[in-house]
């Protein structure tokens, strides 16, 4: 009985979070629309040698331009990383290829990154999005 | 059943069959990578991967996960999510690697019954400090004691 009881804890409580899930997308994490984006760190046309070789103060106006044009959506994954480098960022599972837009900004200071969401079979990419790194409080 | 409530991007084929295997564990495993994110946060603010904090994520979690699952059901799970075929060679042995000493680690905390986050988490820095870690590429400081 008693395991019975927490077996339903368990899956209530997950059943719960998956509610929260759906309705926060990746647990409330923050992505910025286009627009802002744009306002934000303008736009311009993505330079892929540029890109890899990593100057953070020119990703981010390339990062916008790749998510105003829907650029890799619907590619394979490894396109990804043959023409932009090896990922240099890390969102929620290494599987989830994420790159740097901007220089380190100091501890608990604001900080942006892209993100190429892959399909559910992990082969093509499904969505191209800037996530917001820094900061969050953990709901655990 | 599980994934189709919970959205969790980026599973390998072969977690998705873990999870319809075992979908309370998948739950902890789920949990557990959270906890793991967070410590790595904390200790590594400037994160990326195949650096110092991608060593470090990948030993507390398996640590974590050691504990929480057993050794060989965890391995079960770290092995699963090392399964991704756009991953290069080297950097699925560094994550491999990396899980093995979080494991030894975390089964000889619990042997000497001194378990718990923060000697898994000093545990790691002091293997990240002394080189037994596998690292690509170097850079971060490494703190001395944990956050």
């Amino acid at each position: 009985m008693k395991k019975y009881l927490i077996n339903l804890s368990i899956i209530s409580v997950f059943l719960m979070t998956g509610i929260l899930v759906r309705s926060t997308d990746y647990f409330g994490t923050k992505f910025i629309n286009i627009i802002d984006a744009e306002k934000k760190w303008g736009s311009i046309t993505l330079n892929t040698k540029e890109f890899k070789a990593g100057n953070l103060s020119k990703r981010a106006p390339m990062a916008v331009d790749i998510i105003k044009r829907s650029l890799y959506v619907g590619e394979d994954r490894k396109n990804i990383r043959k023409s932009l480098g090896d990922p240099d960022s890390y969102f929620f599972s290494d599987t989830i290829y994420a790159y740097k837009i901007m220089p380190f900004p100091g501890e608990n200071k604001e900080i942006w990154h892209l993100v190429f969401i892959p399909d559910s079979k992990l082969e093509k990419v499904k969505e191209v999005k800037i996530h917001k790194k820094c900061c969050y409080k953990s709901i655990f | 059943m599980l994934k189709n409530f919970i959205y969790y991007p980026g599973l390998t084929p072969a977690e998705n069959k873990l999870i319809k295997k075992y979908p309370i564990d998948a739950l902890t495993v789920y949990l557990q990578k959270n906890i793991a994110e967070n410590s790595s946060s904390r200790n590594f603010p400037d994160q990326s991967l195949n650096d110092e904090s991608d060593a470090f994520r990948h030993f507390i979690w398996s640590g974590l996960l050691t504990k929480e699952l057993g050794v060989n059901k965890a391995r079960e799970f770290l092995d699963a999510h090392e399964e991704d075929p756009a991953q290069p060679e080297n950097q699925k042995k560094m994550d491999l690697f990396n899980n093995n000493r979080g494991q030894i680690a975390a089964q000889n905390l619990i042997k000497e019954n001194v378990w718990c986050l923060r000697t898994l988490e000093r545990k790691a820095l002091n293997e990240l400090k002394d080189n037994k870690l596998s690292v690509l590429k170097y850079g971060l400081i490494i703190p001395t004691e944990p956050k």
